[in-house]
């Protein structure tokens, strides 16, 4: 076969037109004009290809090379080429047609979101194993430094004092803290501080309420909820920057939000996790655990201004009344012996005032 | 006698008669797409230890797809070389990340505030201090591995003289607050393009720090004005200034580049690229930066008289692609 072309000696910027023979047979290329001729051994030489052009180098970038744009050649000769010797991994899958390679980018994408949504969240989960406690306590030290609250001491002995009429099945020591402020909230920190604001005691209007919401808490604490949380964050956000900015920054960025999204639903499963188990903790302890549907109830009336503007997906807390519907399913399956606890109800009351 | 005078005389005349030369861009987004997907998919499979071989690749393909006069530029360096490097590099960064974090600790926090400026003082000066090493490897690297008709490009900067240079207008650009920074960029441009060689070519840089200053001044209050239309006006100046200053110089005779890049041209590549970003999710990415290199190299036109079929190779070659990758690394763009 033959054809015409460019040939650069590497010394000079001289183009020389040459002719072109190449023979499969004896896998030779030669190159020739009036003035000299060569001959290359097909098994030596490198290729690269642009667009249409075809550079044929004596070996790996040499400055010594050949220049062909004859299409029809080309293609022959790169496929005698791949046919003939090993040109290495990333060649061959190039030389690939573009409509394989939308498929491998479309396999790849597919493997890494399974490999999201199923490989990281359960790595991340059992590497909370290895994590020792003190790595919680420290963190726990850092968000309190950060907090800025005043602590009321007198009531935090009393919440206390109420927790511990209580067998919450804690491995870790509790610590709760009453925090003056109109916020109606409370916290679970990874070192077992459990912090409760004023302004959601002060909406409470009987113990089995105080009671539903310290068994909620705990069983975030001992589920280590937030640690497990941190390291779902952090390897979700690792797996993602580091796989998608390898593409592009822009499909970083969405792989990112939609990671943020995902941790939300994420915090949802926790919440739901720690309704069911603090549900379960009242009834061993012989509690009404009606009193945490009527806590929600009331915690719904200040909802509604603007919670339902936010869809569930969105929203970090799921649905007060999928939440009431799911503990009520558990009272259901569950029997228990409501007993009233005088000593609780004393030091309610005390707490309230 | 008489003969050989005519012929000096005809080569001569020769000699006034501009030459053509002509830029192109002959990249494709869909090709480029393909390399980005292999690269992808091989740096996924090697735990991302292929990212030297993949940037490789990318240059390779970018240097490949530009033309003067219809012969393609090729980059010549390969994984391993920048795989090389991109370990020092890694080493280097390890080095610092320890000296800023042990500072931390040691000091329970930047309680003890003498171990924590010792320590942060220490982690900017080493980072400095390599600065000028970074600049001068990858321009040798990134020179020596392109070549043109396989005439290699060559870089012949001084280490120490870049050493000198450089602290000198970094002392001046902190001295003054920042001022002077429009003319450290200028010397540095002067003394890193001046020293760049196309085969017996030579190329130059003849700026000027007060223009550029004012280019910085007029741009910044403009934008500000016209709340960040001007900036693609303002772009454009930065761009036309730094080519139109670039000439290259054979045996006396001159090339001149001049960019017909303009404000409105940005503008529509800024709107357009942004469109196929949003509306493919990002996944037109390769489209993208093919239209721009392709509009910012087309619009580089070249006036003179060098027959550039009369190079000669004059240059080392060089594989030594640290400064290359850490120049990539803490993301500085120097070309």
């Amino acid at each position: 076969m033959n054809t015409t072309g460019k040939y650069f000696d590497g010394k000079q910027s001289q183009p020389q037109q040459v002719e072109i023979v190449f023979d499969a047979d004896s896998n030779l290329l030669q190159i020739r004009n009036d003035n000299f001729s060569i001959s290359w051994a097909i098994s030596e030489i490198n290729y690269e290809k642009i667009g249409s052009m075809l550079e044929i180098r004596i070996k790996e970038h040499s400055d010594e090379f050949l220049a062909v744009t004859d299409t029809e050649f080309n293609q022959i000769f790169i496929q005698h080429l791949h046919n003939t010797k090993d040109v290495g991994v990333y060649k061959k899958l190039l030389h690939l047609s573009f409509r394989k390679h939308l498929f491998i980018f479309a396999g790849l994408l597919t493997l890494l979101v399974l490999g999201y949504i199923f490989l990281v969240p359960f790595i991340a989960e059992k590497s909370v194993i290895l994590i020792p406690q003190s790595f919680d306590k420290h963190i726990a030290k850092l968000a309190l430094t950060n907090f800025g609250f005043e602590t009321d001491s007198t009531k935090s002995v009393l919440l206390n004092e109420f927790a511990d009429n209580l067998e919450l099945k804690n491995q870790i020591d509790l610590n709760f803290k009453v925090v003056e402020s109109g916020i109606i909230n409370a916290y679970a920190l990874p070192d077992g501080t459990i912090i409760v604001f004023t302004g959601l005691l002060d909406k409470m209007d009987n113990y089995e309420q105080l009671t539903g919401l310290i068994a909620h808490e705990v069983s975030h604490v001992n589920n280590r909820h937030s640690m497990k949380m941190l390291c779902r964050n952090l390897s979700g956000y690792i797996f993602v920057s580091a796989l998608f900015s390898d593409i592009n920054g822009i499909m970083a960025v969405i792989a990112e939000n939609a990671h943020n999204l995902n941790t939300l639903t994420y915090s949802r499963k926790f919440e739901n996790e720690a309704d069911q188990e603090g549900t379960m903790l009242l009834i061993q302890n012989g509690i009404n655990p009606r009193g945490v549907i009527s806590l929600f109830k009331m915690l719904q009336k200040d909802e509604k201004d603007y919670r339902n503007f936010i869809p569930e997906y969105i929203s970090t807390h799921p649905y007060t009344k999928n939440r009431i519907e799911n503990i009520e399913k558990i009272i259901r399956e569950q029997s228990f012996a409501g007993r009233q606890k005088p000593a609780l109800r004393r030091l309610f009351r005390e707490l309230k005032s | 006698m008489e003969e050989s005078i005519t012929q000096e005389q005809q080569e001569q005349q020769e000699q006034q008669v501009p030459k053509t030369y002509e830029l192109k861009f002959f990249g494709k987004g869909s090709e480029y797409f393909s390399i980005l997907i292999i690269n992808w998919l091989l740096t996924v499979v090697t735990l991302g230890f292929y990212y030297p071989w993949a940037r490789a690749r990318k240059l390779q393909y970018m240097y490949g797809a530009t033309a003067l006069n219809d012969d393609r530029f090729a980059f010549h360096g390969t994984g391993k070389e920048m795989f090389r490097g991109f370990i020092k590099v890694i080493l280097f960064y390890i080095v610092l990340v320890v000296i800023l974090y042990g500072a931390v600790f040691l000091s329970e926090g930047g309680q003890n505030m003498t171990i924590y400026w010792t320590g942060f003082l220490l982690f900017y000066a080493l980072f400095f201090a390599v600065f000028p090493l970074m600049i001068h490897g990858a321009y040798r690297y990134r020179m020596s591995r392109t070549s043109w008709r396989g005439i290699r490009f060559g870089y012949r900067g001084k280490k120490g003289e870049l050493y000198g240079n450089f602290f000198h207008w970094l002392g001046l650009t902190i001295i003054t607050f920042g001022i002077y920074s429009p003319w450290m960029e200028i010397n540095l441009r002067k003394y890193l393009v001046g020293n760049v060689r196309g085969g017996d070519a030579k190329f130059k840089y003849s700026g000027d720090g007060a223009n550029l200053f004012l280019i910085y001044l007029v741009g910044y209050i403009a934008t500000i004005f016209t709340l960040g239309i001007y900036s693609f006006w303002w772009q454009k100046n930065i761009y036309n200034y730094y080519i139109d200053n670039i000439s290259v110089d054979k045996d006396d005779t001159p090339i001149k580049l001049k960019s017909t890049v303009t404000g409105g041209g940005l503008l529509k590549l800024f709107l357009v690229n942004l469109l196929i970003t949003v509306f493919t999710l990002g996944l037109g990415y390769a489209w993208v930066e093919i239209r721009t290199k392709k509009y910012y190299t087309e619009n580089i036109k070249l006036w003179g008289y060098i027959d550039l079929d009369t190079l000669q190779q004059t240059e080392d070659i060089y594989t030594d692609a640290t400064g290359e990758d850490a120049t990539d690394f803490f993301d500085i763009d120097m070309f």
